[in-house]
């Protein structure tokens, strides 16, 4: 029944956000769906069986990337994605940021430095949340 | 640690010091000094600490220094002393100004005991640190803007449309909302659309030009949500959120609660929206919210009608999700559904219609298993709905009667094939007046 089973799916540049969630995916029998270009994650994004998104936001696709978001939240309100930041933000600058990201629709926003801990939490909670 | 002062015998003043000038050299600094007497009232400020708080110590000379009393000002709270300072010890602590709350710009305050014939005396040396807001400015990525440009453009009162008195009702408590700038807390059923009537209020409203952030308290769990909101470099450091939406408050600790509802009250405070299931009274009253937090949240209630009252108006609510067209014979299939998850469900539905009709016109065979079997089953000629107990009954009578007909009427054999005693069968046969 792989087909039907819930997904996690992570836009990033490199393997570390999978990796971080492989073990928590696992023990609930979601699927990791991982992409590393946009135009895989402009298709991904409309698999009915996503529940999360993940984001890693890469500063030269940022302007690409919020636009695959907006497109998606306008078919799709419900998706609770989750928004990574590559690089660090000086801590006046965070809630600037994570404010504008959440108005874009993102349901949390993390800053380096990044933990396993709470990027579980945020995606095992908001993908209980969504089934 | 033991102070300087008490290291003199008995905390008496060095000979020949008696007359030091020791305000002289206070009065004139650049620093922020003030002296807490052992009784913890206020002995001495200087004008560089009358500048920073914005205070007069001459209206202020006496006034007991408590952060644990009711009626303290939060410039009291702030200069108080940990109890370690009395008891002796040298403390630094770094704490927002009064008016900021949360921060910053913050207050660095130095505490040094003078031990006194009758208790120590506390001196303070106060110095501001971190830039106020209105200092920095955040210079936002025109990609970015144009995004959230485009995503605020759904949100509007259209969404909420219908000629019933209830929706005209729901626009017109709406349209309040966003002008009076006060906190509002939205009710109704899961899927009814609180978030995005919370998201039209802050579009309509004064806090338009800055974000709209909506923190989900269901899904995220509370140290996750205390990070957000008042960790470092949380929301409630800055001003940089415009509406600030609690999804399911009922599902924060108190400790938590309280702290929103201190937040709200700030001067900077963004503008709050809490939606939940249920109202905020009956939120107390079952002991998931604590009263203050839903007192000072709740000053505009809003409750939005489950989909099942708009039942009029499905066909307007399907042409604004997007879809094309759809034939006569989808409305029926539709309406025959009691649509419990509401906009959310029938949303749901009417996207894989579309995408089963591969966004071409929708049939009623396009349309979701769940939707099409309900239909079918209230157009069944068969289909009545009846109590439990009566279709109970009706089975266990039409089972005795078969099994009592298998058996020739013998009530041993007919026991036996239902697995029962000769008894329980005879009281069952008088029970549904069957006779033998």
């Amino acid at each position: 029944m792989k087909g039907s089973l819930p997904q996690i799916l992570i836009f990033a540049f490199d393997d570390w956000l999978s990796n971080q969630l492989r073990e928590a995916a696992a023990e609930r029998r979601w699927l990791i769906h991982e992409v590393r270009r946009l135009d895989s994650f402009r298709t991904a994004i409309a698999e009915v069986r996503t529940r999360v998104i993940v984001v890693q936001l890469e500063r030269a696709e940022a302007g690409e990337i919020y636009a695959a978001i907006v497109q998606l939240l306008k078919i799709q309100p419900e998706t609770p994605i989750v928004i990574v930041s590559d690089t660090k933000v000086p801590e006046v600058e965070r809630a600037e940021w994570a404010a504008r990201w959440f108005d874009l629709g993102a349901r949390f926003v993390m800053f380096p430095p990044l933990t396993r801990a709470i990027l579980e939490d945020a995606v095992v909670g908001l993908m209980g949340n969504a089934e | 640690m033991e102070s300087p002062s008490q290291s003199k015998a008995g905390g008496q003043r060095p000979p020949g010091n008696s007359r030091f000038p020791w305000k002289v050299f206070f009065q004139r600094s650049p620093s922020a000094v003030f002296v807490l007497g052992a009784n913890r009232r206020l002995r001495y400020a200087n004008p560089a600490w009358e500048s920073l708080t914005g205070k007069s110590f001459a209206a202020l000379r006496g006034t007991r220094i408590s952060a644990t009393r009711e009626s303290a000002s939060p410039l009291w709270k702030v200069l108080a002393p940990p109890l370690e300072v009395w008891n002796g010890s040298v403390l630094q602590v770094r704490r927002a100004r009064p008016e900021a709350e949360f921060g910053p710009p913050w207050w660095d305050i130095s505490f040094v005991p003078l031990a006194q014939p009758h208790g120590n005396a506390v001196i303070g040396f106060l110095t501001q640190v971190g830039e106020t807001p209105e200092k920095q400015a955040f210079r936002e990525p025109e990609a970015l803007a144009t995004a959230r440009a485009e995503h605020a453009k759904q949100f509007t009162l259209e969404l909420f449309a219908g000629n019933t008195p209830a929706m005209q009702r729901l626009r017109d408590l709406l349209r309040t909302a966003a002008i009076v700038d006060a906190p509002v807390w939205i009710y109704g059923g899961t899927g009814t659309g609180k978030g995005t009537a919370a998201r039209a209020i802050h579009h309509l409203g004064p806090h338009r030009e800055k974000p709209f952030v909506a923190l989900d308290c269901k899904a995220l769990q509370p140290y996750l949500i205390e990070q957000l909101a008042f960790g470092r470099g949380g929301f409630a450091t800055s001003r940089a959120v415009g509406t600030l939406l609690l999804k399911s408050p009922e599902c924060l600790s108190k400790d938590l609660q309280a702290k929103f509802a201190v937040w709200c009250e700030a001067t900077h405070a963004p503008r709050f929206v809490c939606s939940s299931a249920k109202q905020p009274w009956l939120l107390v009253q079952e002991g998931f919210a604590i009263e203050a937090f839903s007192a000072k949240l709740s000053t505009l209630e809003i409750g939005i009608p489950p989909l099942m009252d708009r039942f009029d108006e499905l066909p307007c609510i399907v042409n604004r999700m997007g879809v094309v067209e759809c034939e006569e014979s989808v409305w029926p299939a539709l309406l025959a559904h009691s649509w419990p998850g509401n906009f959310r469900e029938l949303r749901a539905a009417v996207l894989e219609a579309s995408r089963n009709a591969s966004g071409g016109t929708i049939r009623a065979e396009h349309l979701p298993t769940f939707v099409r079997e309900r239909k079918l089953a209230s157009d069944s000629p068969t289909f009545t709905m009846k109590p439990l107990v009566d279709a109970m009954e009706k089975f266990e009578r039409e089972t005795i009667e078969s099994a009592l007909g298998h058996s020739g009427w013998n009530l041993k054999l007919a026991a036996e094939r239902l697995g029962i005693s000769k008894a329980v069968l005879a009281k069952r046969m008088k029970a549904l007046e069957i006779e033998s």
